[in-house]
This record gives structure tokens, C-alpha cells and sequence, in this order.
């Protein structure tokens, strides 16, 4: 580059840092930038891996010996219950997400996630959250009921304190970060990418995150539900999985495993699509099968969901049902191993180059594929008969896991650590530390193969020295302390990496995907200007497209009113269709993520009367996000450096948050979905059914709310070109709203006493809740119109909020009249079955 | 419009996962309704109803799957659409118990 336009890229970066950037001191608070939040995610979830692993320490010691008196039963309950937790919610999904935000716009091309704030937001909850399950921990109050906190264990009557209620308002927290996470990420892919990057040119990483994004947005909610439910129950007496009352304790696992097999998927998956990156790059040549391969994770994310009852073979389910779990698990098998053949014939066909991201492949493909193949054992129902909650389940899920994503994350770190730090490995301790996991791992976990094929139940704290498990006991302790000293190994490696490692210009594993074309470490901005992608992304020369984006020759190559811009383009096509101007750094989602976290804490401690204030805090903070969002007045199409101009995203149609707003309802409908499949179970399964007390109907109270949710959606839906009338029907929208609400509260109250008597009546209870929720954020949502019409961001051409409006206007009618036709569909269920 | 061929690629899968979750129902249901007790000649209404929802899920997604291939070009995006589709309806193989399989035992 000459002297010129090297000091005219100089000013851009300096005028887009300024933009971009986070400030110093207590201003990194306010960060909202992908590289900076996917850092903090990544970081964060390390910390928690590490505590994690002192808790499996500690469960290894405990075994070691017979009759071992290190814990109590009671300690040692919280240690194992905790290990699960930490290692399922703190580390691995918010690992990847943590991953997926630092490297996604890279990938694909663009500046940002799409809702930065959210990303800060999620991040904050996560903390938070995770916090308050290892400050439970540590003050001796933690889940002690088993990760998957099974009733009725886990009710009121057999666990009475604490421990219980920090496990699912704790999660119930973590989960609002994964959740708006998958709206985040989902967005991002579809909306935000480089133009001309087409959904086939996407990088193969891009196509996995896209499908796990998907999953975790059908798969959350069910667990999020069955969380509200079990603590209303606990705290309320409303008895969903209390048998004597009608209710089920195998609602419970099917909630939960609804949740919890896609999200073995969940984790794979995106550990996969590193490996889908990593393999082709190692080995210089593409991905084969790319195509088939994107096929086999669609068809695994379905199968994942398919496969739930795979974990409840011995609850007494017909042969037929479980016929269709146990076919799914088995043919789950079938697009793994193609992805696992894809990567070998890549290898196969290439030149592959030995390094240590390579090393920890090998010790992916080793390790996991053994574990596939004792979980197409456990799919078998006589032979899970025989191994369920034993040590061979406890074996065969780290095998998966760590497997599946321990040792692929490890390749990945080691892959794109030189693109955090800017430095290379030195390498003295990155083959030791492996070899040192791979043996410590196989130790550990193999001999748990035999303890649990000898009987060796799981969670138990001692055993007998007759019973003869000892000396494999023994050996998968001393296995568990040689892959401890390599972790540590590891980390000390990373260190090193980042202080010592070998400095780079561009590029040092020759990839062909974006990420590689910019500076490393990473500019707040990531790319001066956005690439046009005119092939498979992960087929680009870096080296060259680097210094021409870095002078500002692509699109969006200069600064404009100090907006944080990026391109929004079709989603199937790439082609580019808005500017999309992003908000900038602010301390709300970290004020938003507090309030948040004291609704939880005033749960946990039962102050009930004080949450609905912070309910309200939470919201107003929520309103604030958007007071410097969206332009006051019209404005007309934008200059973006190449190609035709391009309107502002307020000026669109189908903007990204419009599509946030979507996914979000999707989630939501998934959610009340479960609701009602759980009513309907109940019915269908449950004992002491019919419940021998009145359905309460009150047709009258139904047909007034019917009535207001027409109006409410009739008046929030219209489309007017005159904003007073808009601002007019919104606020008969809103008084429509409140009286629903007012009515549904009153019947809530009416009906309490009754719904802690028998699951049907909670049942109804709960539905008409969700109805009241609905309804009363249709209230909040109707009065936000107004307000916004009256500060200007409303126009003819720039109606986006009154349509996000729109859209949960109609999605409460639809759920609402759901919400009140589901008495009379109860009753009339159960007087069918002979009530 | 953009959004078809995104929604397209997931469509069999979609039905197949629809299909999965109304056999299941089915079953539990017809169990409760005692309609295994039920006989239509040598087989029971119950099993009578799952094979024919069966069959009817299976005619569903191959008529989903060749509307795909008849209708969308051949297109990188088509060709993993069919591709998947054609998982979808392979996968229907774990409908394959209700033959069988004793119904509420």
C-alpha cells in the first residue's frame, strides 16, 4: 500500500474505532461489541469448567476407595449435582455461544451480531446467574437432587430447603441468556451477511450454528416451563407432579428430556461445525460433501428431538412407543457417521498438516466415536434395561461429551487462539498437556464401562469392598487427577500463548475463510469495509481480500452520523437490501441483567410481594433500550460505496428485529405448546383422574376476554397513514388489554384455592396465566406505540414498532382463545372418558 | 419469495417431526380409550388406527418431498432440500413397531 491510502485507511480505523470501541476503566461495562461479549462468554465459561472440574475432583476422590469418609452423602449430593450443572449450563452451551458470537460476523462477513445489547444482556444473566448457583455452592445451599432434579425428589415435601428453588429460578436465569442468544445468533445468519454470500456460499460453520440456533429455540422452553411449573408448585402448592393430587412426576421428565436430549445435540453440533472448519483447512482441502453434510446436521436436529423417552425406557412406557424412540436413537447414528465420514475423506484426500488443533481431532474422532457407539447400545432398550443409571450411562455420556465437545473446542482454541491474541503457540506444553487428557480421559472414564456393566450404580457416594469395584474405581480416580494436571497444562499453555507467542502477519493456518482476512487481534470493528462473496465462503483468499477491506474498498467503507452500520441482505440470496444501524455501547444491559437477577432473588427468598415492583423495573429498563433507536424523521436511501443505495432498516419491511420478533413467538408458542401437551398428559396419565371437584368454566369470564383480545387486536393491528388515529386506536388497544387483564387476574384469584386441590384446575390455572402475561405485555407493548408515535419515530415509511406490536397483538388472540376454550375442552375431555 | 425456500428445506422434516408427535398421541390416547380392546377382525382398532395414521404421515411427506424436487430448480439449496427430504422420509422407519409391537402393554 502507498503512503496515501495507507494514511486514508489509518483515518478510517481511527474513526471507526472511536465508533466501534469500548472505552477504558469502568466504561468496559458498557461493552456491547461481539469480539468483546464472545471473549467475556468464552472466558467466563472456562471459569466454570474449572470449578467444574474441582467438583469432579472431589467426586473422584470420594470414590476412590471403599467406605471413603472425604464427604458426607449430603456434600457429596451437592458436588455431583452441581458438577452436571456447572458442566452442562455454565460451561458448554455458554462456551459456544461464546464462540459463535466472536466468530460469526468474522465469518460471515459483516461488523455485529445483529442486537449487540442483547448479546451484553445475555452475557450479564449468564454471570449472574451462574454466580448464584456456585454462591449456593459455597454457602452449603446447592441442587442436590441430580442435574436433572427429578420429582418428586425435588418437591417441597422430600427437599424442603433452598437447594431445589436455586436450581430452577438459577437455570430459568441462565436460560433468558441462551434464548436470546438463539434469536441473536439465528438473526445474525440470516440477515447479516457479507453481500452475495448466499446460504450455500455460507461457511459450514455458519450452516451449524444456523441449525443449532434453531434447536435451542424449539428445545429451552419446554425446560423453562417445567421449571415455572415445579416452582409453582413448590412455592404455591399447585400440584402438576404431585400424583396424590392429580398430578404426574413423569411430566417432569418429559419435559425435561424434551429439553435435554436435543440438547446433547446442542453442544455437538456446534464443536462439529469447528471441526467441519478446522479439518478442511488442516488438511488444504475443502470440505467434501458440504452439501451432504449440511443434509445430515438438518435431519440430526430433527431426530434429536425425537429421541426424549430414550431416557425414560424403564418408567413402564408400551413396547410400541418406545419402539419410536429407540428406532430414532438408533438412526441418529446414520447422519453422525456421515458427518464423521465426511471429515475422514477430507483428511483422506488432502494433504493434512500435523499440528495440535490436528492432535485434539484425533483425539475427538477416538474418543467420540466410541461413545456413539455405546449410545447405539443404550438406544436398545433390553440393553439400557440392563445399564440404566448405572456407571455405564455415567461413561457413556462423557465419552459423548467430552468427546463431542471437549476435545473439538480444545482443536478449535488452539486454532483460533493466534486470531484472539495475535500470537502463535510456542508449543512446549500444547503435546504434553494432550496426551496427558487423552490417557487421564480414557482411564477415567473406560474402567466406568466395566464398574457400571459390574452394577455400580451412579450417585452413590460409598460401596461396599465386596462388591468388587474397587481397584476400577480406583484406577478411574487416578485416571481423573492425570487429566486434571493436563487441563492445568493447558491453561498454562494458553498463558503463555498470550504473553510469549510467536507474532504473525495474516493468516498463519493458510484458511480460506473470512475471519483470517482481518487484523489480529480483532478491530472493534472487525472489517474497515465489507467484502463482496462471489464464492463459498470457505474458499476466499484472506491475505489478499485483508488490506483492500482495510482500505475501505468494499461496501460501507466510510463513516456516517457516527453510526455502527452494517449490511442487511436477503436471506436466502445475500443480496443486500438495508443499512442496519446497530445501537451503541450503553450500561443498560447490565442494569437490566441486575434488575433481573433481583426478580430471581426475591423469589428465592419468597419476598413475592416485592418481585411484581421489580417486574416493572425490569421493564421500564427494558423501554430505555430504545430510546436512541430508529431515526425521528424520514430519511432517504443511503450511499453504501458500491451498487444501488439502500434504505435504512427503519424504512423496511422485514428489518432483523422484525425476525427477532418471530423467532421469539416461535419459542414462545413452543413453550405454551408444552403447556397444553402437559395438560393433556396429565389427563391422559395421570393418577386420581377425574378430579372430583367442578372444572371451573365461568363462560361469562371467557367470552368478556375473548371479547377484549378482538378489540385489542383489531385496534393494534390496524395499518393508518394518520399517527393521532394510530396513537387513538392504540390506547383503546391498551384499555382493551387492561380490562382482559383485570378480568383474567380476578378469575386467577377466584379460582387459586381450587388449583392447588388437583392438577386440572392447576392446569387451567397456569394457562390462563400465560394468557395473563400475554395480555399484559400486550398492554405495556400498545402504550410503547403511542409513546413512540409521540417522540417521532413513527411515519407512514417507518412503522417497524407498531408492527412488532402487531405481531404479538395477534399471536395473544390466537393463544388467548386457545387459553380460554381449554376449560371446556378439559371437561369435556374428561366427562368422555367416563368422569 | 425469499422466505419459501429456507422454510422449504425443513418442510418434510417438519411433517416427519408432526408425524413422530401424532403417532405418539394416538397411542397414548387410543390406550386410554381402551380401543386395544377393540377387534376389527384379527387386528385391534388401535392398531388399525396407527398403521393407517402411518401410512398416511408416509403418503404426507412423499407427496411434501416430490412437490420439492418437481417444483424448485436445481439449485444448490434444492439439491440439500432433497437431500434432506430424503432423510425425512427414510426416517420413517421408526413408525415400523406399530406392525408388531403390543400396543399398551
Amino acid at each position: 500500500m502507498t503512503p496515501a491510502p495507507r494514511r486514508a485507511a489509518l483515518r478510517l480505523h481511527r474513526e471507526l474505532t472511536a465508533i466501534w470501541g469500548t472505552p477504558p476503566g469502568w466504561g468496559r461495562l458498557q461493552a456491547v461489541n461481539h469480539t468483546v461479549i464472545g471473549k467475556r462468554f468464552m472466558l467466563t465459561a472456562l471459569v466454570f469448567f474449572a470449578i467444574g472440574g474441582v467438583l469432579a475432583m472431589l467426586i473422584r476422590t470420594q470414590l476412590a476407595t471403599t467406605k471413603s469418609a472425604f464427604l458426607d452423602a449430603a456434600a457429596y449430593a451437592q458436588v455431583f449435582t452441581m458438577h452436571g450443572v456447572v458442566m452442562m449450563f455454565l460451561f458448554a452451551i455458554p462456551f459456544f455461544e461464546g464462540l459463535a458470537m466472536y466468530l460469526l460476523p468474522k465469518l460471515l462477513g459483516s461488523r455485529d451480531l445483529a442486537f449487540p445489547r442483547m448479546s451484553a444482556y445475555g452475557y450479564w444473566c449468564y454471570l449472574f446467574g451462574g454466580s448464584f448457583l456456585v454462591g449456593a455452592l459455597l454457602a452449603g445451599v446447592a441442587p442436590d437432587g441430580g442435574w436433572f432434579m427429578y420429582t418428586p425428589l425435588s418437591s417441597s415435601t422430600y427437599m424442603p430447603g433452598v437447594n431445589a428453588d436455586v436450581w430452577l429460578l438459577g437455570i430459568t436465569f441462565v436460560e433468558i441468556s441462551a434464548l436470546s442468544a438463539a434469536v441473536e445468533i439465528l438473526v445474525s445468519i440470516l440477515k447479516l451477511r457479507a453481500p452475495g454470500m448466499s446460504l450455500t456460499r455460507m461457511p459450514i460453520f455458519a450452516w451449524y450454528m444456523l441449525i443449532v440456533a434453531g434447536m435451542m429455540l424449539i428445545g429451552f422452553p419446554p425446560l423453562i416451563l417445567g421449571s415455572i411449573l415445579l416452582e409453582a408448585e413448590r412455592a404455591f402448592g399447585l400440584p402438576f407432579f404431585d400424583p396424590g393430587r392429580g398430578g404426574d412426576p413423569l411430566l417432569w421428565q418429559h419435559l425435561f428430556w424434551l429439553f435435554g436430549h436435543p440438547e446433547v445435540y446442542i453442544i455437538f453440533l456446534p464443536a462439529a461445525g469447528a471441526l467441519s472448519t478446522i479439518i478442511p483447512t488442516l488438511a488444504r482441502r475443502p470440505l467434501e460433501g458440504y452439501e451432504i453434510v449440511v443434509a445430515a446436521v438438518i435431519a440430526l436436529a430433527f431426530l434429536s428431538f425425537g429421541l426424549w423417552v430414550h431416557h425414560m425406557y424403564t418408567v413402564g412406557i408400551p413396547h410400541v412407543a418406545l419402539s419410536f424412540f429407540s428406532a430414532a436413537s438408533g438412526l441418529a447414528a446414520v447422519p453422525t457417521g456421515v458427518q464423521i465420514f465426511a471429515w475422514l475423506a477430507t483428511l483422506a484426500h488432502g494433504r493434512p498438516r500435523m499440528s495440535v488443533p490436528m492432535l485434539h481431532v484425533f483425539g475427538f474422532l477416538f474418543v467420540f466415536v466410541l461413545g456413539g457407539l455405546t449410545g447405539v447400545m443404550l438406544a436398545m432398550v433390553p440393553f439400557d434395561w440392563q445399564a440404566h443409571d448405572t456407571h455405564f450411562v455415567v461413561a457413556h455420556l462423557h465419552y459423548v461429551l467430552v468427546g463431542g465437545f471437549v476435545f473439538p473446542m480444545m482443536a478449535a482454541a488452539y486454532y483460533w487462539l493466534p486470531h484472539i491474541f495475535g500470537r502463535q503457540s510456542v508449543q512446549h506444553l500444547s503435546h504434553a498437556a494432550f496426551w496427558m487428557i487423552f490417557i487421564g480421559f480414557n482411564l477415567t472414564f473406560f474402567s466406568m464401562h466395566l464398574t457400571g456393566l459390574r452394577g455400580m450404580p451412579r450417585r452413590i457416594s460409598t460401596y461396599p469392598p465386596e462388591a468388587g469395584w474397587e481397584v476400577l474405581n480406583f484406577v478411574s480416580s487416578m485416571g481423573g487427577f492425570i487429566m486434571t494436571t493436563g487441563f492445568a497444562l493447558v491453561a498454562l499453555d494458553f498463558l503463555l500463548l498470550a504473553v510469549f507467542g510467536k507474532p504473525f502477519r495474516r493468516n498463519p493456518w493458510q484458511a480460506g475463510t473470512l475471519e483470517w482476512a482481518t487484523t489480529t487481534p480483532p478491530p472493534a470493528y472487525t472489517f474497515a469495509s465489507l467484502p463482496e462473496v462471489a464464492e463459498r465462503a470457505d474458499r476466499l483468499d484472506p491475505d489478499t481480500l485483508g488490506p483492500a477491506l482495510a482500505a475501505g474498498n468494499g461496501f460501507l467503507g466510510a463513516v456516517r452520523n457516527g453510526w455502527m452500520e452494517v449490511l442487511g441482505v436477503d436471506m436466502v440470496t445475500g443480496k443486500p437490501e438495508q443499512v442496519v444501524v446497530l445501537p451503541k455501547r450503553t450500561y443498560l444491559p447490565l442494569l437490566t441483567a441486575l434488575a433481573t437477577g433481583s426478580v430471581f432473588a426475591l423469589l428465592l427468598l419468597k419476598l413475592y410481594w416485592l418481585a411484581p415492583p421489580a417486574i416493572l423495573v425490569v421493564t421500564a429498563l427494558f423501554l430505555l433500550w430504545t430510546r436512541d433507536c430508529g431515526p425521528t424523521s424520514d430519511l432517504a436511501d443511503l450511499p453504501v460505496g458500491r451498487g444501488p443505495d439502500l434504505p435504512h432498516h427503519y424504512h423496511t419491511e422485514r428489518p432483523p428485529s422484525y425476525w427477532a420478533m418471530v423467532f421469539t413467538l416461535a419459542a414462545d408458542a413452543t413453550l405454551y405448546a408444552s403447556l397444553l401437551f402437559g395438560a393433556l398428559f396429565l389427563w391422559l396419565s395421570a393418577p386420581n383422574w377425574p378430579p372430583g371437584l367442578d372444572i371451573p368454566l365461568d363462560a361469562f369470564t371467557c367470552l368478556a376476554v375473548v371479547a377484549a383480545l378482538i378489540v385489542a387486536a383489531f385496534f393494534g393491528s390496524r395499518r393508518l397513514s394518520d399517527n393521532d388515529r394510530t396513537a387513538r386506536n392504540l390506547c383503546i388497544a391498551a384499555l382493551a388489554h387492561g380490562a382482559a387483564l383485570v378480568i383474567l387476574l380476578a378469575f386467577l384469584a377466584a379460582i387459586h384455592g381450587e388449583a392447588t386441590r388437583h392438577a386440572a384446575v392447576a392446569s387451567i390455572f397456569a394457562v390462563k396465566s400465560y394468557a395473563a402475561f400475554h395480555v399484559a405485555v400486550g398492554l405495556v407493548l400498545s402504550l410503547f406505540g403511542v409513546w413512540r408515535i409521540r417522540r417521532g419515530n413513527v411515519s407512514r415509511l417507518r412503522d417497524l414498532d407498531l408492527r412488532l406490536g402487531r405481531l404479538w397483538h395477534l399471536f395473544t388472540l390466537v393463544t388467548g382463545l386457545a387459553a380460554m376454550a381449554f376449560p371446556f375442552v378439559l371437561k369435556l375431555l374428561i366427562g368422555g372418558a367416563g368422569a | 419469495m425469499s422466505g419459501n425456500p429456507l422454510l422449504g428445506l425443513f418442510a418434510v422434516w417438519i411433517g416427519w417431526a408432526a408425524g413422530f408427535l401424532l403417532l405418539y398421541a394416538l397411542q397414548a390416547t387410543g390406550c386410554r380409550a381402551g380401543w386395544d380392546d377393540r377387534m376389527i377382525g384379527p387386528i385391534s382398532t388401535l392398531r388399525l388406527a396407527l398403521i393407517m395414521t402411518a401410512v398416511a404421515i408416509v403418503a404426507v411427506l412423499l407427496a411434501l418431498s416430490w412437490k420439492a424436487r418437481r417444483n424448485g430448480p436445481t439449485s444448490p439449496l434444492a439439491r440439500i432440500g432433497a437431500l434432506a427430504n430424503g432423510a425425512a422420509i427414510l426416517a420413517t422407519l421408526c413408525f415400523a413397531g406399530v406392525l408388531w409391537l403390543s400396543m399398551c402393554a
